[in-house]
């Protein structure tokens, strides 16, 4: 069989049913082969958007995702998709082709050294110089991708690879992994002694916890030591925030109960999280008073932002379950105090944000969402204002889906995750919670989403200004704006018919719920711009570099410092 | 090779010596890495990680030495302990040479 006939069968060996991908000269035999084959494949409008959506499909049902570019060109525009997937640990495949091996190294057409552009950015990646190596590579790639912590992968496909046989042998072969991925729970006595001696316990979880989708196990864990969860960006949704314990998002646009309280406890239990300084603020103020447990799958992130942890490497769902077996026949204490506290200072921070204005606020978009959406609604964001008024008010409740990109920061992101993740639950409602500015980046993929019908819906929060920047630049850079302001275009409504899908206006926040139920009913993808206040605020936001003493409280946050508890714990030498 | 440098460029921790050959496996190579940098031992997580590397082992300083020195007198090779090639080298005053150090 033809090498290219072999990467197709390996991927339906893989399970694999959705390609996301653009064709191009280098890998013309591989899409021949793709033609005759059950794998669907998604023609997007830009490469980059390719690996947004397999990033975005892989985050929904937590197993890898297929993009596929053609060499140079396509290589390159790729980059930005997996690097935002290996920061988020996103499982996805990308393949990509390249010119044959005879002319590889002499600058031919479309030729550019994809195998060592990719190569800080993904987990680990192949040039295939055989067709015999196909399946090895192939399958060994799956296997790489999915083992340990989640990362991309990517596997560059010359020409004449595509095009030569593979003897059966090679396709028969069976694939066994060289390297044994290490647990170690040694210290996991240390660990338990720590949370039984703690006072105040906190328990943060961060992307770790949605990608092993324990969050039922960690809810057991808190309700056993009486402990508050409090989670990182990634780990927004990793366990439902109506739940009691649960106090949402900590870090530097996160609630002030969540930071308060992170700060306040003598004990951190830290869940596959790797203490980004978007989290923690400034690292050095960071867990000073407290005791830290930190647990990861990823062994070179025990220790690395933040010294001094007991460390438990392993899946969490495994160190949770050894956790929960540790301290069940151990009498622990109810810790009632501690909760009261939490108790108390949850319901100082807890701000009726139905904000009325003149212009609609965005907060306001954010309540109407957490009332209209439904209970299995998968929210994607950009990045920008917008993603940390969602980060901050959005409710992910029990069955809700909270996409984001956390690591990268990528601009343009939510909206091709969006379509990825209609494609791999189509009985969900996918929205994506937009800004002007990032949509502009990807908005190309109306024509994708419509084309292949898949109907996902788009909120852009319209300010006309790269709202994040414009905020810095108003608080640390004297109001000197420099190069944020996007002007009155495009028509986002006129864009958004052009493609054939349908879309809103709305300017006044009485149109909101019934353009937001209208989403829902749309038999294309739909579009609403909201034109919001310029000159809201995101606020409360931890300066950059700052720790979580200094936060900045918005004018309306009914926030007081905690102060309505007396007597924080007591440091630790 | 490249991917395990990379691991050190990006935590920018430089490296003195690399030292790299066949093994006993089939197949494998041997890498020893040498650096007086304080952030050196940190990095053996760091190089677990990358998928090609099947183990990694830190081994503290009692390193071997090795010096090629070229002077007016000649070209000649001083191997000892980490300590002694250096003090060699540095009574050799104005000859060109490299140092390598490793440890098994």
């Amino acid at each position: 069989m033809k090498g290219a006939r072999a990467v197709v069968q390996m991927l339906e060996e893989q399970g694999v049913t959705v390609a996301f991908g653009h064709p191009g000269g280098a890998c013309l035999p591989l899409y021949d082969e793709l033609y005759a084959s059950k794998i669907r494949h998604v023609l997007v409008r830009h490469e980059q958007n390719a690996a947004h959506m397999a990033d975005g499909y892989a985050r929904v049902l937590k197993r890898p995702g297929v993009c596929i570019a053609t060499s140079g060109p396509g290589a390159t525009n790729l980059v930005t998709g997996i690097a935002t997937a290996y920061m988020d640990s996103s499982p996805i495949v990308a393949i990509t082709g390249q010119v044959a091996t005879s002319v590889m190294g002499n600058d031919a057409f479309q030729e550019v050294d994809a195998f060592g552009l990719m190569m800080p950015i993904v987990k680990h990646n192949w040039r295939i110089e055989k067709a015999d190596d196909v399946p090895r590579v192939f399958r060994e790639a799956f296997h790489v991708c999915t083992d340990g912590r989640f990362g991309p992968v990517h596997i560059d496909l010359p020409l004449d690879v595509q095009r030569d046989e593979v003897s059966d042998a090679a396709v028969k072969a069976k694939y066994a992994p060289r390297k044994v991925r290490k647990k170690d729970l040694s210290r996991l006595l240390d660990a338990i002694k720590f949370i039984e001696e703690a006072e105040a316990p906190v328990i943060l979880v961060g992307g770790g916890g949605r990608w092993s989708t324990s969050g039922a196990e960690i809810l057991r864990l808190a309700e056993m030591i009486g402990a508050p969860v409090v989670t990182t960006l990634m780990g927004k949704g990793s366990v439902p925030e109506d739940h009691p314990l649960v106090l949402g998002p900590v870090g530097m646009h996160g609630k002030m109960v969540a930071t308060h309280t992170l700060g306040a406890g003598d004990l951190i239990v830290a869940l596959g999280t790797r203490f980004s300084d978007r989290s923690t603020g400034k690292l050095s103020e960071f867990g000073k008073q407290q005791r830290i447990v930190h647990v990861d799958i990823d062994s070179s992130e025990v220790g690395k932002n933040v010294q001094h942890v007991v460390g438990l490497v392993g899946d969490l769902y495994t160190v949770v379950h050894a956790l929960l077996a540790g301290l069940e026949r151990r009498a622990l204490s109810k810790r009632t105090p501690w909760l009261d506290r939490v108790g108390a200072w949850k319901r100082e921070c807890a701000c009726d944000f139905d904000y009325h204005g003149a212009k609609v606020l965005p907060q306001k978009i954010i309540w109407e969402l957490n009332r209209h959406l439904p209970d299995d609604a998968i929210l994607t964001t950009e990045v920008g204002r917008h993603q940390m008024w969602a980060e901050h008010f959005f409710d992910v409740r029990q069955g809700r889906t909270f996409i984001t990109s956390g690591g990268l920061g990528t601009m343009g992101f939510g909206f091709p995750a969006a379509i990825g993740a209609k494609i791999a639950a189509p009985g969900r409602f996918v929205m994506d919670l937009a800004g002007d500015g990032s949509l502009q980046m990807t908005m190309k993929e109306f024509a994708t989403a419509r084309e292949n019908g898949v109907n996902v819906a788009v909120l852009v929060m319209n300010d006309g200004y790269l709202g994040m920047v414009w905020q810095w630049q108003k608080m640390w850079y004297n109001e000197r704006y420099s190069a944020v302001d996007l002007g009155r275009f495009p028509d986002f409504v006129k864009i958004a018919e052009a493609y054939g899908c349908e879309a809103v206006r709305v300017e006044r926040e009485g149109d909101l719920p019934d353009a937001i139920l209208a989403s829902q009913e749309a038999d294309v993808p739909f579009l609403i711009d909201v034109a919001i206040d310029p000159d809201e605020l995101m606020l409360p936001i931890m300066p950059p570099g700052k720790s979580a003493k200094e936060v900045i409280l918005g004018p309306r946050c009914i926030w007081k410092g905690g102060q309505s508890v007396a007597s924080p714990i007591p440091a630790r030498p | 090779m490249q991917r395990i440098t990379a691991v050190f460029t990006r935590k920018r921790i430089s490296i003195d010596t690399i030292l790299a050959g066949r093994c006993e496996k089939e197949g494998c190579a041997r890498v020893l890495l040498a650096s007086r940098d304080p952030g050196f031992p940190k990095m053996v997580e760091h190089l677990r990680r990358v998928h090609d590397v099947l183990d990694v082992e830190y081994i503290e300083d009692d390193a071997e030495g090795f010096a090629l020195l070229r002077s007016a007198a000649g070209r000649r090779a001083v191997v000892g302990k980490a300590g002694e090639v250096d003090a060699k080298v540095a009574s050799e005053d104005g000859a060109s040479y490299v140092t390598a150090y490793g440890a098994l």
